[in-house]
């Protein structure tokens, strides 16, 4: 009698235990479905800052009361090491983003692979005369539209003033105002305050300049050369003697001079532990709370002349979405000209109302007008965008191993580009 | 020898389908029904963003076969498990023979060396990528610079990241070896080492012709336990190197992960895991066949 | 004489190089959770500089950090509980009840005992998926319990059920206990130990899981404790280093402080787990 009754209390744990694990799932999948109340929409996106998400949350506030629905917005924050690997993962389950930003550099496997829903008609309110074309040109395929960036924004250099009197060397803005600006003359200020200062002269932009953003370290410097990593038309140009001695500048700055923050270390600008460093607006808010004077100008010249680099990110809607119709609606309202301006001091646009009206030379509180259009209005329309590929990610993966061999202080920069050259033919014809 | 079952032999029958029927049930849906897909994806053209772009054969196979990356990935794993297996038995089993007594300095060496051993691989990982810093600040260069040595820097240099991982592993797990070691030598037949001792051997003779032979059944098998455990080292090269420098820490189990969740190559990805499968069952049968002459020394 | 106290010197000299070998690196974690970011790459010192106990405060802010850890808590009970109670009943059944099929079952499932995650991880990622159970917790309890260490458990158990007397099932069979019956009323008690190795060795290795959470989960509210000290970064990608070492801090200490408790028991499980 006994034991068959705890023969019953075992079976109802096991029962209980097979049971917990479809309840389980459903139960949190529940949240993630539709029937009446708020359409839930899950917007993913690899900033953290609280401040950048609560003005994504008024855009999706005002979209909601604008089209007469309740919209539950959740923002997920991914690291941005991880983005896509995170992004391409949740994308295949239940718990997908309706909306999420696209890195310039996937935006082609993302297009191609038909996760991002097709915009034209959601557009079509927007005059074509104000978005630049060539801004626009990533996020297009075949005349339709995927995506919008919602941010082109050039790099610029920022410095620390305190460590430049340290050194007693002029600032770059008073060099560019002489029009000596070039990559030799920000490789001796770098070499003069590490001297003077025992402090770093450069940091590489978010200090991954050595390996995850290895093209947004170089790039500035190959193109300012005359090179280039490749062109959308499948030339390889990693190999020319014009990138060559562009990376080769970035080399002895690291391994001759020794006044690059190097790879491993983690000393950051923006505590104080480099004179200058790569960013873009959206780093701007970091400078907020630190203690030192500092200063902001365009990246240098080389032989070319200025060529600016942007970074563009673009949002884009789930085209597999349970609420696809409201997403696609919602990347259109987040992108129109009003939030657009209103976005502008953090990621500048590719509006030309927005980047001509004088509201915009004031959008970033910490940026005076005049700094604004020299670092940042001056290069988004020039500016280029980092080469892409719908194989981007396997061609990261296998360059980076290539790539590595430059940082050591022997490396051969011909014999290691001919290595990232050959990587590049693999994929890009 | 085929006979009706009493009832109650059915009943005990019933019973024991019914308590291995959980085990088993789960064994199949999350152990032999992803096994059997593994292999069936490892013959598609898989990609996590575009889908299953159907059957290709041994597609995957020739690729696997002409991949430079492959063959690293491979020779690294085996440079990773000669660096850990060795140095973790050699340092284990030293200390468990040296160790032996039960004083209080063993209890504490006992305490500490298991410390590594219950704390989180993610976290012992973290610590040493700051303590494997390179330049002045990383603590272990520091105390180096005292005795006059100049550090490297350690996980982005070429053949140090890869020392810097062995090291970190082996003092993980160092802790579980020595006990099981421990054990074993406190339970050498004690007549043996006296009539050893009486005979006049040495201790180098007591410990290369008397206690060694006596262990070797319980050194191979924490040998090839390890081995196992080295196959399968992820966080440690996640966290402190990423497979880096020069993709000298690209081990096996890391460049599954790659293909598959980084460049989404699913079917590729598990063709490399099938391999991984046919390195452990050698391994595990190894290791079986090791136990049965093991137990036959025993009897 | 001279030797033995020279044998005793060294015998200390080798305990304490141990001690500080293996003590430094939770010294140093605990002192620099305690420091400012610059300070952690400033010459290494014994004490923290600057007693900054506002990282231990700030953890809780920048990630849902109390969230990571009642998951893994949640995680590691169910893994465990699971764990125990499913290769309980399957050790005990492989080891007494006869049934026809009963080794060459017992055989297939040790296959699960070498198969490392690894190997199946990818396809167990789509068939979660279709189940819905991506970015769940539910991967992540279930795969302690039958996956390898499931097996492994299972072994462990049979191989201690065999060696229980048969006299006492016996005596328990004529008092007119059911099979169900002796395992609950006879063999749960008198197994406690062994039942305790096993969750140990299962809790560890649930609270040691790394790659299984990577994968499965990806949403932050879902995370377990290695997820969240891997992602104290800031929105580029930096890592914010202090913080990072006080949240490995507060992962750390229990599981020491459990094992400096129950250090005997823990040390004897891990023997068993070089049977595998």
């Amino acid at each position: 009698m006994r034991s068959s009754l705890k023969m019953r209390v075992l079976c109802a744990l096991l029962a209980l235990l097979m049971l917990s694990v479809p309840v389980m799932a459903g139960g949190s999948q529940e949240s993630g479905s539709t029937s009446s109340g708020p359409v839930r929409i899950k917007i993913a996106t690899w900033t953290s800052n609280p401040d950048q998400i609560a003005l994504l949350q008024s855009f999706v506030d005002e979209f909601a009361a604008k089209e007469g629905i309740e919209v539950a917005a959740e923002f997920e924050s991914i690291e941005f090491g991880e983005y896509n690997t995170k992004l391409s993962l949740e994308l295949q389950g239940s718990q997908a983003p309706d909306v999420f930003w696209v890195l310039e550099t996937s935006a082609p496997a993302f297009i191609e692979s038909g996760l991002l829903a097709p915009l034209d008609a959601e557009l079509a309110e927007y005059n074509p005369e104000d978005l630049s074309a060539k801004a626009m040109e990533l996020w297009q395929k075949d005349g339709v539209t995927y995506a919008v960036p919602f941010s082109t924004s050039p790099f610029f250099m920022i410095y620390n003033a305190d460590l430049f009197a340290a050194a007693g060397i002029d600032t770059p803005d008073k060099l560019v105002a002489e029009g000596k600006w070039d990559w030799n003359a920000f490789r001796a200020a770098s070499k003069a305050i590490k001297d003077a200062t025992g402090v770093w002269g450069y940091q590489t932009v978010d200090g991954g300049g050595y390996d995850v953003r290895i093209l947004h370290n170089l790039c500035p410097i190959i193109r300012s050369y005359g090179g280039d990593a490749w062109t959308n038309d499948g030339q390889i140009l990693i190999n020319t003697p014009e990138s060559v001695e562009a990376v080769q500048l970035f080399h002895d700055m690291v391994y001759v001079d020794g006044s690059v923050v190097p790879p491993g270390d983690q000393s950051d600008f923006f505590s104080g532990a480099a004179a200058m460093t790569a960013a873009q607006v959206s780093r701007v808010s970091k400078l907020t709370d630190v203690d030192f004077a500092w200063g902001v100008a365009p990246m240098p010249a080389g032989p070319m002349g200025d060529v600016p680099i942007t970074g563009q990110a673009g949002i884009g809607a789930f085209s597999k979405g349970k609420n696809v119709d409201v997403a696609k609606k919602l990347v259109a309202y987040m992108t129109n000209e009003e939030c657009v301006a209103r976005m502008a001091g953090i990621w500048p646009p590719a509006r030309y109302s927005v980047l001509e009206s004088p509201d915009f030379l004031t959008s970033q509180p910490l940026l005076t007008a005049d700094q604004m259009s020299m670092a940042v209005a001056g290069s988004i329309e020039t500016g280029r965008v980092l080469p892409s590929h719908v194989m981007y990610p396997q061609i990261e993966v296998e360059s980076r191993i290539v790539w590595d061999r430059l940082w050591n202080p022997n490396a051969d920069v011909q014999a290691v580009l001919d290595g990232v050259a050959e990587v590049y033919a693999k994929y890009i014809k | 020898m085929k006979k009706k079952m009493t009832k109650l032999e059915r009943g005990e029958a019933l019973t024991g389908y019914l308590f291995i029927l959980p085990q088993m049930a789960g064994f199949i849906v999350l152990v032999l029904v992803p096994l059997v897909m593994v292999f069936t994806y490892s013959f598609e053209s898989r990609n996590l963003l575009f889908g299953n772009m159907g059957f290709t054969g041994l597609d995957n196979y020739k690729t696997l076969i002409g991949d430079d990356l492959f063959y690293m990935t491979l020779k690294n794993t085996v440079i990773f498990s000669l660096g850990v297996v060795p140095l973790n038995l050699v340092l284990s089993l030293a200390l468990a023979l040296y160790l032996g007594s039960a004083s209080t300095g063993t209890k504490i060496v006992r305490s500490v060396i298991f410390l590594p051993v219950i704390t989180s691989g993610v976290a012992w990982a973290i610590v040493f990528t700051y303590l494997f810093q390179g330049g002045e600040a990383g603590p272990i260069n520091y105390i180096l610079s005292l005795i006059g040595i100049e550090g490297p820097n350690w996980l982005h240099e070429k053949g140090w990241a890869m020392f810097a991982v062995v090291v970190s592993r082996v003092l993980k797990n160092l802790g579980t070896n020595v006990l099981i070691f421990m054990g074993a030598v406190m339970n050498l037949p004690q007549d043996v080492l006296e009539a050893g001792r009486i005979d006049g051997a040495t201790r180098p003779i007591l410990f290369w012709k008397i206690k060694l032979p006596l262990l070797m059944p319980s050194i191979l098998m924490v040998m090839i336990v390890t081995v196992i455990g080295s196959m399968r080292v992820f966080d440690t090269i996640k966290l402190m190197t990423d497979g880096g420098p020069e993709g000298s820490t690209m081990v096996l189990v890391y460049y599954i992960y790659h293909q598959a969740f980084r460049t989404f190559n699913i079917g590729y990805a598990s063709t490399i895991a099938v391999v991984l499968f046919f390195i452990v069952l050698l391994l595990t049968i190894a290791q079986w066949a090791l136990r049965r002459r093991a137990s036959y020394y025993e009897d | 004489m001279k030797t033995k106290i020279l044998n005793k010197t060294i015998y200390y000299v080798i305990v304490a190089a141990i001690v500080v070998v293996f003590i430094y690196p939770f010294w140093w974690m605990v002192t620099n959770s305690l420091n400012s970011i610059n300070e952690i790459f400033g010459k290494p010192t014994l004490l923290p500089k600057s007693w900054m106990w506002q990282n231990y405060i700030e953890i809780f802010r920048v990630q849902p950090f109390a969230r990571h850890y009642l998951n893994t808590i949640i995680v590691a009970l169910l893994g465990t509980g699971g764990n125990v109670l499913v290769s309980a009943l399957s050790g005990y059944a492989f080891a007494r009840l006869r049934f026809p099929g009963r080794s060459a079952l017992f055989v297939l499932l040790l296959t699960a005992l070498m198969m490392p995650i690894e190997v199946t991880i990818v396809p167990m990622y789509f068939m979660m998926n279709s189940i819905g159970a991506n970015d769940t917790l539910v991967p992540l309890i279930l795969i302690p319990v039958f996956c390898s260490q499931g097996a492994f458990s299972a072994f462990l158990l049979r191989q201690h059920f065999i060696t229980v007397p048969k006299e006492l099932e016996e005596a328990a069979r004529l008092d007119g206990l059911k099979p169900a019956g002796i395992f609950f009323r006879i063999m749960l008690p008198i197994s406690v130990p062994v039942l305790a190795s096993a969750a140990i060795l299962a809790f560890l290795s649930v609270w040691n899981m790394y790659l299984e959470p990577l994968v499965f989960v990806s949403s932050i509210g879902k995370f377990t404790l290695p997820l969240s000290l891997a992602n104290f970064n800031d929105t580029y990608g930096l890592p914010q280093w202090n913080l990072q070492l006080a949240a490995t801090t507060l992962s750390v200490i229990p599981v020491m402080a459990f094992y400096l408790i129950f250090q005997t028991k823990i040390s004897n499980a891990m023997v068993t787990s070089g049977m595998k």
